[in-house]
């Protein structure tokens, strides 16, 4: 085949011959498309493919048409609800399922981003044995007689979170068959500390279920719930919806937030207190005591009022800078009672979570915005320690097979040398999953699983919904799905429990899940799920809790004696590529980081205080303690004396993955603490620019992203626009049918990020790589710009989301020598590709630097598995074009028919373009402006209303609202 | 001769001759078929839409059944010809072979007639929904025992109608043009 000649690099038009192996061409080196679209694509037409219809008549698919299907994207132990778009059986988008009422169609963007993972030209592709091929049935062959002969010395099966009922029940019956099999929940990222603290208080743990959409104070302390935390979408969601005020008098939640560095959560805070995480058990304890001692609130049983004597904040030192906001901040807790909400992360310490918890109980919060009642038993994760201990007995040679099922503990797990002395003693390590990662290069057994949206599946994370997972599409290569592999095993084993995944699910819902004497056929119960892809139920809300005071004293005690270390390295999971599972995906490796801005890597964040004792400035290299040398930026509002990382970058195996950042678990201690006490910072006097998507970070006085406190809010006009009405040399638009346009509501978006992996998927968006971002050559339509006011312990942040504008006056369309960019009769500014000519005057001349143009041949390249994830709707741009928002000209273009067909006008909800479908603050609404029932023209008409750059005159299409800062004390005003 | 009369009589002509016949046979090599009518390859199975459309007088719609619904008219899988085929004429030597594929699972693959680029998004729903027939742009396709292109695939060809669409649309229809900018058809 050519395939094999195909692997050796091309000459790429136009490649600039920079660097060795240049990260632009990481996808190319795969597959064989690049010259077969050569090849095939010299004579300019003709019949370049032939019409090769369907054998027999497929029921669901019309060529032209999309199919959605209802599915389940899990991540650790959240599951999403999902909509999977697929166009001729293949899957080419994914978005939220409007079904589930607490996700009302929102999703998490890592799972539209993992539509990458199903075509990802690295995936494992047929069984290997030793390294070579092999087939299934010589695999399960081996697995099974192995896993026979393991008596006397036990089997290990790690796997990560199980949340599926019927995946735990199907590893029921594998430890029945195989009595000496261990079965060990691992996951890396899950919050070890806030888990200890809810067992040693309540004695059992479960899964958090936060409602903070009820909730009108909120304290943080380091939990980035926006980004990071578990369930970010319905934590979005349901903040944003406190935050979108028409007028003062609406009033809106307060958030504080105690972080050592910035998060995402950070840069949304109404009051933001930077303090080191080391300091953060004994400011909670403060609260407690000044919550119990104000407002006068019972402590619980077995706790002494006298354990928290030490903790009085006036008296606490690392309370002091901050007396006055902590003294607002104890106020808000005891006047919003219940609907407050305290909440600690990951690089908090057990008992500062400990100490959340009790503050929860005393506010009343238990049952109104902690419904832990609604949740169900949180799996029995592995903490980090238990982990070590199961490697201990690998290495000690007591383990006869060990099976790793989609976990990398080989990159995750602290520690290179422990790992290599475990597996060396295993005879048998068998890799369940999807890609040839760091764990299945230590394995002599890899078996290829499918991808989500190959696999049958069902989810319970909370007590009334249970979702389901259907495949969208029939496995790609030769893989099966990981149950399948347990269930052909334990047939081999003599124990069959069912033909196939599907059918075990399916024989499980009939008799455990359908309600028992139910009049409905089974098959129609079942298909009504798959469609809804989720099942609503009655569920008795779970036994309440009662709280153990001694545990909690102890907690006090061990807060008191918190050890003050000089400089504290926190390591946070990264928003884009979690634990690092999406490392190995493009779009998220190229999409920026909400706060730093910064893509490809993850630099150690530094305050500019400690960055300029040391001389050091964005990208100069240092080193910790122990570590390769990294490039730091230098991090506005971060606590002075601390460090962040994220998680997930400086993979080893992956064609995308490997190389890029560093490998931040290598940092964490055997503990598994995500904060860890650094000596000292040392600079190498190396320098490596960042691959910074955006290089000024302030507005230096320009009202292009309105941050208005409430007071400020207070004093405007209600219903008056500060707009003048510019003059201009133009005429005035023709405008015929709808105006489209967009409004953006600063106030609720988060800066998540979500719009931009959506637009991406939706608009066959390339990925270039860092060095060309490093060169501002980023391709991204959509991009969400962070800007700072103020500075130090002030520093507030404002997200904008910043696409075309498709402005009235728009600059770019005067300048076009060759009439590509054009003013359409709806409103859109128009580019068409086949007429551009790329001489970048439109981009020049564009005050809100949204256009992009193929300096390279970015997609030209694309490697043929990743081409079924283009979407057949949307141009894929060669080198020379100039492209940009088009407002999802398709999706518009194709509402339009459907309207027409059922003999209709469009409707305001008929057309929503990716961004706005997404985003799970649904910050971003589209309509007709020029139809004054819109919810978009309504929105427009707000009083928080403003355009980007309006004194230029351009009368843009989108319309902001100004963010509202809530603060508390004389700015905020009191609710 | 003078040095610049033989520039005027002989270079010049020639040259200018040579550089525009050079103009011409690239364009015309290179000229995409698309630009071209009477286009008609041979297709797998020697199917007559004379005989089928014509005198049987099936309908376009119940082969191409995507034309009201989809953008894409399409091709009909091979299971719609069983629909008859399975007991007519089973005898003839083309039936064997489509009877043969749709047994094996076999496709058919049929050459493309019309062809667009990829940048052109035509969708066939606002066309066949104003009521213009089919054979506006696609030739009296019932007369044609093998199907050639009779419309010129260039933009021009869409324009003038969008421009003017008195001769395409149904008399009395309301419709008179058809959008004309550019993301009407292209993004």
């Amino acid at each position: 085949m050519a395939e094999g000649k195909l692997r050796v690099k091309l000459p790429v038009l136009g490649s600039d011959g920079e660097d060795q192996v240049s990260r632009r061409r990481f996808l190319a080196l795969f597959g064989a498309s690049a010259a077969l679209a050569t090849g095939a694509g010299c004579k300019p037409s003709g019949n370049r493919a032939a019409i090769v219809p369907y054998t027999k008549k497929q029921e669901e698919i019309v060529p032209g048409i999309a199919d959605y299907y209802a599915s389940t994207f899990q991540e650790g132990e959240v599951a999403y609800p999902v909509l999977v778009k697929a166009r001729e059986g293949r899957p080419i988008h994914v978005e939220g399922n409007d079904e589930h009422p607490r996700y009302r169609g929102k999703t998490s963007f890592h799972a539209t981003a993992d539509l990458l993972g199903l075509y990802d030209p690295d995936r494992l592709r047929a069984p290997m044995q030793d390294g070579r091929l092999t087939t299934w049935n010589v695999a399960i062959d081996r697995l099974a007689s192995s896993l026979r002969e393991s008596a006397g010395r036990s089997a290990v099966l790690i796997t990560g979170a199980v949340i599926s009922p019927s995946r735990k029940t199907l590893i029921a019956r594998l430890i029945e068959a195989v009595p000496g099999l261990r079965h060990v929940e691992w996951e890396p990222s899950a919050d070890h500390a806030g888990r200890q603290a809810e067992r040693a208080l309540y004695g059992e743990s479960r899964l958090p279920r936060h409602r903070f959409d009820k909730a009108w104070v909120i304290v943080a302390l380091e939990a980035d719930f926006l980004g990071t935390l578990g369930d970010t979408v319905s934590a979005i969601a349901g903040f944003a919806s406190q935050r979108r005020p028409d007028s003062f008098a609406g009033g809106m939640n307060r958030l504080y937030v105690l972080e050592g560095g910035m998060s995402l959560t950070g840069s949304r805070a109404d009051v933001r207190l930077p303090l080191r995480p080391s300091a953060l058990a004994r400011i909670a304890f403060g609260l407690v005591h000044a919550v119990a001692l104000r407002a006068g609130r019972p402590l619980p049983e077995g706790m002494d009022a006298a354990a928290l004597d030490g903790f009085a904040l006036d008296r606490l030192p690392e309370a002091k800078p901050f007396a006055a906001a902590l003294d607002a901040l104890v106020r808000d807790l005891i006047a919003a009672g219940p609907k407050s909400l305290v909440l600690a992360g990951p690089a908090a310490s057990t008992d500062a979570h400990a100490a959340c918890l009790i503050l929860n109980h005393m506010l009343g919060a238990e049952g109104v915005t902690v419904a832990s009642d609604e949740s169900v038993a949180a799996p029995v994760l592995a903490t980090p320690e238990e982990l070590a201990k199961v490697l201990a007995d690998m290495a000690a040679g007591r383990v006869a097979a060990a099976l790793f099922w989609d976990v990398n503990p080989a990159y995750d797990v602290p520690g290179e040398s422990a790992w290599q002395a475990a597996l060396a003693r295993v005879p048998l390590r068998v890799r369940l999953g999807l890609l040839p990662d760091e764990t299945a290069a230590s394995c002599n057994l890899v078996l290829p699983t499918n991808h989500w949206l190959e696999s049958w599946n069902d989810f319970e994370t909370s007590r009334d919904t249970l979702t389901l997972q259907q495949p969208v599409v029939a496995p790609l290569y030769d893989t099966l799905q990981g149950e399948d592999v347990l269930l052909r095993c334990l047939a081999e084993l003599g124990h069959p429990a069912g033909k196939s995944y599907q059918d075990f699910l399916k024989q499980r819902w009939q008799e455990e899940v359908q309600p028992q004497g139910s009049p409905i056929p089974f098959a129609r119960f079942w298909n009504t799920c798959l469609h809804d892809g989720l099942l609503h139920r009655k569920a008795e809300p779970a036994a309440t809790r009662v709280l153990d005071g001694t545990a909690l004293a102890r907690a006090a005690a061990g807060a008191a004696q918190a050890a003050r270390p000089t400089l504290e390295l926190v390591l946070d999971l990264d928003p884009r590529l979690h634990d690092g599972r999406y490392a190995n995906n493009g779009w998220l490796q190229e999409m920026p980081d909400p706060i730093q801005r910064t893509s490809w890597g993850n630099p150690l964040a530094l305050s500019p205080a400690d960055a300029d004792r040391l001389h050091l400035k964005n990208g100069d290299l240092v080193t910790l303690d122990r570590g390769p040398a990294l490039p730091i930026v230098r991090q506005r509002g971060q606590a002075e004396g601390v460090v962040r990382l994220t998680l997930g970058h400086g993979r080893s195996a992956g064609s995308v993955a490997a190389q890029v950042g560093t490998r931040a678990w290598s940092l964490t201690t055997a503990a598994g603490s995500r904060v860890v006490a650094v000596d000292a910072i040392r600079p190498t006097g190396g320098h490596q620019d960042l691959a910074l998507a955006q290089d000024h970070d302030t507005k230096d006085g320009r009202d292009i992203a309105r941050l208005w406190s409430m007071a400020e809010f207070a004093r405007k006009p209600q219903h008056e626009r500060e707009a003048e009405d510019f003059p201009s040399l133009y005429d005035k638009q023709e405008q015929k049918g709808p105006r489209w346009g967009m409004a953006s509501d600063l106030s609720a978006c988060v800066g998540c990020g979500a719009c931009v992996v959506a637009c991406q998927s939706e608009n066959n968006i390339p990925v270039v790589g860092p060095e060309q971002v490093r060169k501002g050559r980023a391709m991204h339509w959509m991009r969400v710009d962070r800007y700072y006011e103020g500075e130090g312990t002030a520093t507030s942040v404002v997200h904008e989301p910043m696409l075309c504008q498709h402005c009235d006056n728009a600059p770019c369309e005067t300048v076009c020598p060759v009439q590509a960019t054009n003013h359409g009769p709806d409103g859109i500014n128009q580019m068409a590709y086949n007429r551009c000519v790329g001489t970048r005057y439109c981009a020049n001349n564009c005050p809100y630097k949204v256009r992009r143009f193929n300096f390279l041949d970015f997609t030209g390249e694309t490697p043929e598995s990743m081409q079924l994830a283009f979407n057949p709707e949307v141009s894929v741009r060669p080198r020379g074009v100039m492209e940009k928002c088009t407002f999802c000209v398709q999706r518009i273009r194709n509402a339009e028919q459907v309207a027409k067909r059922d003999g209709r006008g469009l409707r305001d909800s008929d057309v929503v373009p990716a961004c706005a479908s997404a985003c799970p603050a649904s910050a971003i609404v589209f309509g007709d402006i020029s139809d004054p029932k819109s919810e978009v023209s309504k929105l427009s008409r707000s009083n928080r209303g403003f355009h980007v750059l309006e004194e230029l005159g351009t009368k843009p299409a989108i319309t902001y609202l100004a963010a509202l800062k809530n603060p508390s004390g004389r700015d905020g005003g009191e609710r | 001769m003078h040095p610049r009369d033989r520039f005027w009589r002989v270079v010049l002509p020639i040259g200018t001759l040579a550089v525009l016949s050079t103009v011409l046979a690239v364009g015309y090599a290179t000229e995409p078929d698309r630009f071209a009518t009477g286009f008609a390859p041979k297709q797998p199975i020697a199917f007559s839409h004379k005989l089928h459309a014509g005198e049987n007088h099936i309908p376009c719609l119940y082969c191409h059944t995507g034309a009201e619904r989809s953008r894409h008219a399409g091709v009909p899988a091979v299971e719609t010809c069983m629909n008859c085929h399975a007991v007519t004429r089973t005898d003839k030597p083309d039936i064997k072979r489509v009877t043969a594929a749709f047994k094996a699972g076999q496709p058919l693959a049929w050459q493309r007639v019309y062809t667009l680029p990829d940048h052109v998004y035509f969708d066939h729903r606002p066309h066949v929904g104003a009521g213009i027939a089919c054979q506006t742009c696609h030739g009296e396709v019932q007369t044609m025992e093998r199907i050639s292109r009779e419309m010129l695939m260039r933009m021009g060809t869409c324009l003038a109608c969008h421009r003017d669409a008195h001769a395409a649309v149904p008399a009395g229809s309301k419709i008179t043009t058809g959008p004309t900018n550019c993301m009407a058809c292209h993004r």
